[in-house]
């Protein structure tokens, strides 16, 4: 280090005084007492506080540059004490009037008469200062917002909880709600599954578990069509068929009854009423009912089978009574009887044709009930097969003296391959309704013709009639229309409902035009091209 | 003079188609069921039999079927008279065997039946 050249006292003097007035922190020296007065005051302290000389500002007392006067005796009360202060902050103001903030660092001393002064360096900080201020100002904001948003989260735990809570009531209700809907569904006697709109399992119930054979766990989420479902035969129900298929494409409700195949290969007969769940018009899905109906089957096939055989055990008797009278109505003395002989004969014959017809239509239904009617076609001729049967009339058409006509509109009908005996039977059928619901010299028209690729055969009378209200139910099973129980007591009720029954199975079509005391058209339509199958329910 | 064989194990039925047959101009052969009528027909040659279906011991149905295999039965003129509906199963290969008619009991006048039989070959 270089040693410093030997310099004068006033060069040293000079070089302390260049110091302190080029020094930008104020340096002065005051008097303590509640206003004090400065002693000494470099430029710099002039400067900050804005004085125009050094005169200026030697005129005016310490506590004047104070914003509060009472920091002044504290300031000075805290030297006093200490003998220094440092680094304090006063809050000061310019003799213009600017508030700044100085950084003062004082001691106290005293002179040779013991008179007590201040000397302080000061220090503007009020940049430093406003920037902590911003600093703290901001860090205020800061915690400010970071209170508000950890209030936000507090709320919206808060509400979370409370939406738990609400879920937690909703999903204490909504299990009371399903315990109530399983006990409900469980305690029906009927297989419930419901499946959404692609056929895929949503639900399924005790009952249809243990019929199926599947567990709701296995099957939730697949088709309920890839389950087999066949005829009585064994032959597989294809897709479009199914009533899950069925019953979302059509919207509508489907009743059937197909075997079911369990998944360990056993079957049994099972009715599934398919009823779609609608929103908006479109099914969104279907609830499907199933049942087995085994037993019902059983009772069915046995009571069909004890009609069946008490018919063929009934006929026998009938048909050697029927026979006998008809050999003693050859003979002279019944031929020569009395009037009332006679009569009472014709009685007796005409029961026990009743009898035979009532035995015939019984084991009809029971054959259709059964499914058990085997179509056995041949090649008939309708229109010879018509006037047979037309000719055979004649002579109960006779009786009442009613006109029976034949009007053959194509002669040129081909030949259709049907059971022709079913056939016969469903022509003489008509007939006889017509004759016998005809009033006395009426006339009975049987039309025959084709159109298209349908042959339609049509019986029209003029007799009594069948009411509107009547006519819906003309075809169902031991349904007589009151005019025709009023006009003929003898009827059984099945003779349309087996009529029908086999032109459905022909693929044709039965449609009857009538007014009250006016008469009825039946007309029937068979396809030329038969359709093979069987008689079901 | 024609001759008709009845197989028929109801007798008040056999008797009364034997009477009027009789009556009419016919010699009759009985047999009470499809075994015994077997053996008349083969016997007898019959210009036609009168067939039931139910009877015991051989029913109409293996009676007919067993006809048709010798010389006489192949062409013989066979009427089924059953009180059998003709759909029943059973019924399909009594059709296969051709039998000349197949009437009910039940539904044909007798006058009918001897229409039908003077009119055979």
């Amino acid at each position: 280090m270089d040693q410093l050249p030997h310099e004068s006292l006033s060069e040293i003097q000079e070089r302390y005084r260049s110091l302190v007035e080029n020094l930008q922190i104020g340096i002065y020296r005051n008097t303590p007492g509640p206003k004090g007065h400065f002693l000494e005051a470099n430029p710099a302290i002039i400067a900050m506080f804005e004085a125009k000389s050094k005169a200026e500002f030697m005129k005016h007392n310490v506590s004047d540059l104070y914003q509060n006067p009472n920091e002044r005796q504290e300031f000075v009360k805290e030297i006093l004490k200490k003998g220094q202060v440092k680094n304090k902050e006063i809050n000061l103001i310019t003799l213009k009037g600017k508030k700044i903030v100085g950084s003062v660092t004082a001691v106290m001393k005293k002179d040779k008469d013991g008179k007590i002064f201040f000397d302080g360096i000061i220090e503007n900080i009020t940049k430093h200062k406003k920037t902590e201020d911003e600093l703290y100002e901001y860090r205020k904001d800061l915690e400010t917002r970071v209170k508000s948003r950890t209030q936000e989260l507090e709320n919206t735990k808060e509400a979370m909880l409370n939406v738990m809570e609400d879920l937690e009531k909703a999903k204490g209700i909504i299990e009371v709600k399903n315990a109530k809907d399983e006990a409900m569904l469980a305690s029906i006697g009927e297989g419930i599954v419901a499946v959404d709109n692609l056929g895929k399992v949503m639900i399924m119930n005790k009952v249809a578990e243990n019929m199926l054979g599947w567990k709701t766990k296995e099957m939730l989420g697949k088709k309920i069509t890839d389950l087999k479902l066949e005829n009585e035969d064994g032959t597989f129900i294809p897709f479009n068929r199914r009533p899950t298929t069925r019953a979302l494409s059509t919207g509508a409700t489907i009743k059937v009854t197909y075997f079911f195949v369990r998944k360990d290969n056993t079957r049994f007969p099972m009715a599934i009423t398919a009823t779609p769940i609608k929103l908006n018009k479109k099914a969104i899905g279907l609830i499907e009912i199933i049942r087995d109906v085994t037993e019902e089957l059983e009772i069915d096939k046995a009571k069909s089978e004890f009609v069946s055989l008490a018919s063929h055990q009934l006929r026998t008797p009938l048909g050697i009574i029927k026979w006998y009278l008809e050999a003693l109505n050859e003979e002279a003395y019944i031929k020569n009887a009395p009037d009332n002989v006679q009569k009472y004969f014709n009685e007796i014959f005409k029961s026990n044709e009743r009898v035979l017809s009532l035995v015939r239509d019984l084991l009809s239904v029971s054959r259709i009930d059964q499914g058990h009617v085997k179509n056995i076609p041949k090649l008939t001729d309708v229109t010879k097969m018509v006037k047979n049967i037309a000719d055979q009339m004649k002579i109960l058409a006779r009786k009442d003296d009613i006109a029976l006509t034949l009007d053959i509109k194509n002669k040129e009908i081909p030949l259709i391959n049907i059971d022709s005996l079913r056939l016969h039977e469903v022509i003489e059928n008509l007939v006889t309704n017509a004759i016998v619901y005809s009033n006395p010299k009426g006339i009975v028209k049987i039309t025959i013709d084709q159109k298209d690729d349908n042959i339609i055969l049509s019986v029209e009378d003029h007799g009594v009639g069948i009411s509107k209200k009547d006519q819906v139910k003309l075809f169902t099973k031991f349904f007589r229309s009151q005019n025709a129980i009023t006009k003929n007591t003898e009827g059984s009720g099945l003779g349309l409902y087996v009529v029908k029954s086999y032109i459905d199975v022909w693929g044709g079509k039965i449609t009857v035009k009538s007014t009250e005391g006016k008469g009825s058209t039946f007309s029937i339509r068979l396809p030329i091209k038969m359709k093979e199958g069987e008689i079901n329910k | 003079m024609k001759k008709i064989l009845i197989v028929e194990d109801e007798l008040a039925y056999l008797k009364l188609l034997n009477n009027q047959l009789t009556k009419n101009g016919y010699k009759v052969v009985e047999a009470k069921n499809g075994k015994e009528g077997l053996l008349v027909a083969e016997k007898e040659h019959p210009d036609a039999i009168i067939l039931d279906i139910r009877m015991p011991v051989m029913s109409g149905i293996e009676m007919l079927t067993k006809l048709r295999k010798s010389n006489y039965g192949k062409t013989a003129n066979v009427i089924i008279l059953t009180n059998l509906e003709p759909d029943d199963e059973i019924l399909r290969s009594v059709l296969e065997d051709q039998p000349t008619y197949y009437l009910m009991k039940s539904d044909i006048h007798i006058t009918d039946l001897i229409n039908k039989i003077n009119k055979l070959s």
